[in-house]
């Protein structure tokens, strides 16, 4: 059986959860490993606007200006999770990430060495599907 | 109540340029997170396939996925 969600209760949905990260330095973090109970070791953190996330339409929430890490912690592995944040360091979100890019080598996955910066162009998160 | 349920169906897109303090150059990524392990997964092994110049199985590709004209 499928289940279906109105676009209403998908708003709703992405909504109340970006709501969580409305606060002032709410940030997004790239980590190798961890849970959401036990977060991995950060390798690049950026922070995100105030309130981070715009509206949610379609079911789907984007996030404004994020500021770059211009010199980011880094990590000989590569990174495997993504996690949402407050400044206060409570993760709402965090997720198993893969990465592609024109010249991607998945082999090495996406690798961040210290004093690299990292910068976000776009960012969009969906709580439900269609 | 139960403690077991599925995590629902969350995804979170980003694109990340990443400017190497070594050498200057920029990368762009985009990373992909899903909350669904087997279609992260497929997510993974179509990147995989899409890196490597395979064929890409409609069968795998999500709807915001779209094979290379």
């Amino acid at each position: 059986m499928t289940l279906a969600h109105s676009t209403t209760a998908r708003d709703a949905a992405t909504n109340a959860v970006v709501d969580l990260l409305d606060g002032a330095g709410s940030k997004l973090v790239f980590r190798v490993g961890g849970t959401l109970g036990s977060p991995g070791t950060a390798a690049a953190t950026l922070t995100g606007s105030t309130p981070m996330f715009g509206a949610s339409s379609s079911g789907t929430a984007t996030a404004s200006a994020i500021t770059s890490d211009t010199n980011a912690t880094g990590n000989a592995s590569a990174v495997s999770k993504a996690s949402l944040e407050t400044s206060g360091g409570t993760v709402h979100i965090y997720c198993d990430v893969a990465a592609s890019a024109s010249d991607i080598n998945m082999t090495n996955g996406l690798t961040v060495a210290s004093g690299d910066t990292v910068a976000c162009s776009s960012l969009t998160y969906t709580a439900l599907s269609a | 109540m139960p403690t077991n349920l599925k995590p629902l169906p969350g995804e979170l897109r980003a694109t990340v340029e990443i400017t190497r303090k070594a050498t200057g150059l920029v990368e762009t990524r985009e990373i992909i997170g899903h909350s669904d392990p087997v279609l992260l997964a497929q997510i993974k092994e179509n990147r995989r396939r899409e890196a490597a110049g395979e064929y890409l199985d409609p069968q795998l590709l999500l709807p915001t996925d779209s094979p290379q004209e």
